[in-house]
This record gives C-alpha cells, structure tokens and sequence, in this order.
C-alpha cells in the first residue's frame, strides 16, 4: 500500500469506530458546553464578553481537544488495536499522519457546532473578515492535532497514562494557546491597520509551529511509538 | 540606591548558596556512592573467591 | 580519575572568574544610568549574574536535545546521561533566573511578578520542563526512560523559541528602564559581564561533568546490585 492509501485506512478506520459509538465528538460537544456554562458563572454579572472572546474560546477548546487526545489511543491502547497497528506493514510516521487527521477532524466537527453557539451564547460577533477567522482556527488546530497526537503517543505508553498528557501538552502548546487568542481577539474584534500586524504575526507563527513540529513528528515518531 | 541594596545582596547571595549547596550535595551523594561501590565490588570478589 | 581533575580544575577557574566578575562589578564597574531619566540604576548589577545564569540555562537545554538526539541515533546510555544532567542543571538555573528576575522586578518598579516577557517564557520553560521530570518518573522501563527523555527533550527545546516569539506578540506594560539585553553595554561594564559570562559556563561544564560521572557510578552499582541479587 502506499503512503496515502495507509494514511487513509487508518482515518476510515478511526472515523468508523466513531461512527458507531459517537463517544468522542458526543462526550467533547458536552464538555464545550458546559465550559460555556462554567464561564458564565465564572463571570459572574458580565454580559459583555467581546474583549476576551478569543481567550474563552481558545481555553474551551484546548480543553477539549485534551479530552479526545487521551482517548484517541486510550482506545488503541486498552483493546490491543495498538500492537495489531504495529504489526501490520504500515510505515510508523504514517500511523502518526492517520491518527492526527482523525484527532483533526473530530476536533473540527466539534468547533464547527460549538463556535456558532459560543457567538449566540455568549453575544460575541466576528468583525474583521471570517476567512481569516476560520483560517486562524484551522493553523491552531493543525498544531493541537500534530503536538497532541505526538504526546498523547508518550504519556499513554507511561504508568501515570491520561494523567501525564495534560502535564506535558499544556506547556508544549502554550505557543498555540497565545498565538490562537492574539489573532482570533484582533480579527473578531475587527482591529486595522496597525493593530492587525500582530494578528498577522501570531498567524505566521501558528505555521511555524505547525510546520515544525510536523518535521519533528515525522522524524521521531519511530522512538516515540515504540520499537 | 539604599532601598535597592538588599534586593542585590540577596540575589548574589542567592545564587552562591544555591550553585555551592548543589555541588556539596553532589559531591556528597557521589562520594558516598563510590564508597558503596568499592565495599559492594570487595564483597564480589570475595564471594566469587 | 582524569575526570575528577578536570571537574575540579574547572570548578577553580569558574569560581574565581566568577568572583572576579563581581568584584570587578561592584568595585570597578561604575553604577549605571538611565538613558531616559538620567537616574542611577544601582540594581543593575544584578545583571552581572542574572543574564550568564540565563543564557547558561539556555545552552543547558539546547544540549540536552544534542544529547538526546545523539543517544536516539547512537543508543549509548552516556548519551542519556548526559541528556538528563543537562536537563536538570538547566532547570536549576531556570529557577535561579526566575529568582534573580523576581529581585529585579521588585528593586526596579517595587512587585515581584508582572508577567514580563522574558521571565514569563522561563515560567513556561520551568513547567515545560517539570513534565519532563514527570514523565521520566512514571516510566518503569530505563530504555523506555531514556528514549521518551531524548524525544521530549527534543519537542521541548524546539518549542523554546517558538514561546519566546508567541510571548513577544503581547505588548509589555511596562517600560523597558534599561536594556537587560547587555546590548547596551561598554567599557568596564562588558568586562564585568564577560567575566562573569566564562565563570558561570567553567562552572557549569565542572557541575554537569560531576552528574554525569555520578550517573555512570549509579549504574555500576546498579550492575553490581544485581549480580549479587541474582
């Protein structure tokens, strides 16, 4: 098989066990909501949410991802699938690619329905351009997929398992979390010329984290996923 | 300058104790590990006797 | 025992240099000005010792991922060893640059903590690399051990500067009173920072050299352990 049509099985694969139970997209849907719900008490009377959408969003989706991360090979690991994958003549680093684009995709399934009630819920609205927008959400999701996928690989192989990934991955990501919030508040709050220079800024190093921790995924993911 | 004094003193003072307590404390542990190496590598040769 | 002499000769030139750096700092140095207000600055001096102990942590880390890398590609447990020490020594430095960051927060505008760039990214270094500590801990395996250590020692200095640049996009509040960079600095005032630039690297080679060989007599004894056990 080649390379894509590896990648590509292991997607299927990922998105029909989804399919059938639903757990992951249902159990993270749920889980945005209520952080939603969290921050409203959380802020007590404010009704005015706009000067830290981004922040909201980004902590309730970094969270998120948390969750299907762990279970992403908490699965994997608990039915045995994990020695079947590496059994098979599947190349390693593409066993990283399929998983990520799984996580990928269940994490945009989720921001797809949540982002639209977060702007209701909460009174936010997007006043610089939405392609940018989705474009800021789509480069932060890329990096929470490829250094998600990677640790999660890590801490699920140790004694501490889910408990260790939050530990690892909050720090790690903590570019992605502040790049994230700094575009997503400038562009939602509609700012121009000077001021969108740091939005443009922050999206440019979104790509360099994803780019290089792509680079560094493929080259280690053969220690990383066990030998 | 006076009320700034302390703040520098403490920082000196700071980091020698900190950087000398570490390299007693490794030397330590590493002289202590290498006597119970030479008793535990004596108690070997015998046993091997 | 090559080794011990160098360790203690390294020791004895990074102590005196040091020294001499803040001897040269205080006695000879003269006291810094603000460019801006025309005041001295007398808390300066504390970057004599704060910015060699910043930059030291720095190479610390990046060597640590040399280490790691060469261990993933070599499979020497020296490698490991060296990996870990380097790890540790530039968390031990981090925490003395958050404390000497904290002393010059508190002398220069009077609080402790103001989420200022540079030492926010240390923060995150310090949990960053406390993770590592973690995890190394809840792995039973040494091969395991060592191999997850290398590939996060890795993830994490690829991620130092990446921290640095995302920080760098929030405005700071607070006015920059004097360049910390030392770009700013001349004459007697570059000599007191050199100085104390080569003694705190002297010492840290001496320090991480001293780890290493206590990692390897660990082993041995480990080894031993087992032949007696077994």
């Amino acid at each position: 098989m080649s390379g894509g049509r590896q990648i590509g099985a292991i997607v299927k694969k990922d998105i029909i066990a989804e399919l059938r139970t639903k757990e992951m997209v249902v159990s993270m849907f749920l889980f945005v909501l209520l952080i939603m719900v969290a921050f409203h008490y959380g802020f007590g009377t404010t009704t005015d949410f706009s000067p830290f959408a981004g922040g909201l969003i980004w902590i309730a989706f970094l969270f998120t991802s948390l969750l299907g991360l762990n279970r992403s090979f908490v699965h994997e690991k608990d039915e045995g699938c994990l020695e079947g994958l590496l059994l098979s003549p599947v190349d390693r680093p593409n066993i990283f690619f399929g998983k990520m684009i799984g996580n990928f995709i269940f994490l945009t399934i989720v921001e797809i329905i949540a982002v639209p009630l977060y702007l209701v819920m909460l009174n936010l609205s997007i006043r610089g351009s939405v392609p940018m927008f989705i474009l800021a959400i789509v480069l932060s999701n890329i990096g929470i997929c490829v250094v998600g996928t990677l640790l999660s690989t890590i801490s699920i192989n140790t004694k501490m398992r889910d408990m260790l990934l939050p530990l690892i991955y909050l720090p790690i990501s903590s570019p992605i979390l502040i790049c994230a919030v700094t575009s997503t508040n400038g562009i939602m709050g509609g700012v121009t010329g000077e001021k969108f220079a740091p939005v443009i800024s922050a999206m440019k190093i979104l790509a360099a984290y994803d780019i290089m921790f792509l680079l560094v995924a493929y080259a280690l993911y053969d220690f990383v996923i066990g030998e | 300058m006076k009320d700034q004094l302390p703040y520098v003193v403490g920082v000196y003072m700071g980091i020698w104790v900190v950087l000398l307590g570490y390299v007693f404390i490794v030397n330590n542990k590493l002289s202590g590990l290498k006597k119970e190496l030479g008793a535990l590598s004596k108690a070997v040769e015998k046993k091997n006797k | 025992m090559i080794m011990k002499k160098a360790i203690t000769i390294l020791l004895g030139i990074g102590s005196v240099l040091l020294l001499t750096g803040i001897a040269y700092a205080f006695l000879v140095a003269p006291i810094a000005v603000d460019p801006n207000t025309g005041k001295e600055v007398f808390h300066q001096k504390i970057l004599y010792f704060h910015v060699p102990v910043a930059e030291t942590s720095l190479v610390s880390f990046i060597l640590a991922a040399v280490f790691g890398a060469l261990f993933l590609y070599k499979r020497e447990r020296k490698y490991d060893f060296l990996s870990l020490a380097a790890v540790e020594l530039g968390f031990m430095y981090g925490l003395l640059v958050e404390m000497t960051g904290m002393m010059w927060d508190k002398a220069a505008w009077g609080v402790w903590w103001q989420w200022e760039p540079r030492l926010t990214t240390y923060l995150i270094l310090m949990l960053m690399y406390s993770g590592y500590f973690v995890m190394r801990s809840s792995i039973g395996e040494d091969s395991t051990k060592a191999r997850f250590g290398a590939v996060y020692a890795i993830i994490a200095a690829v991620n130092v500067p990446l921290t640095f640049f995302a920080i760098r996009l929030i405005p700071s509040i607070h006015p920059i009173l004097f360049d910390s960079s030392g770009a700013g600095l001349e004459g007697p005032l570059l000599v007191a920072f050199l100085v104390s630039m080569f003694g705190m690297t002297f010492f840290y080679v001496s320090l991480l050299l001293t780890r290493y060989q206590m990692f390897g007599v660990s082993e041995e004894l480990d080894i031993l352990k087992n032949q007696i056990g077994g």
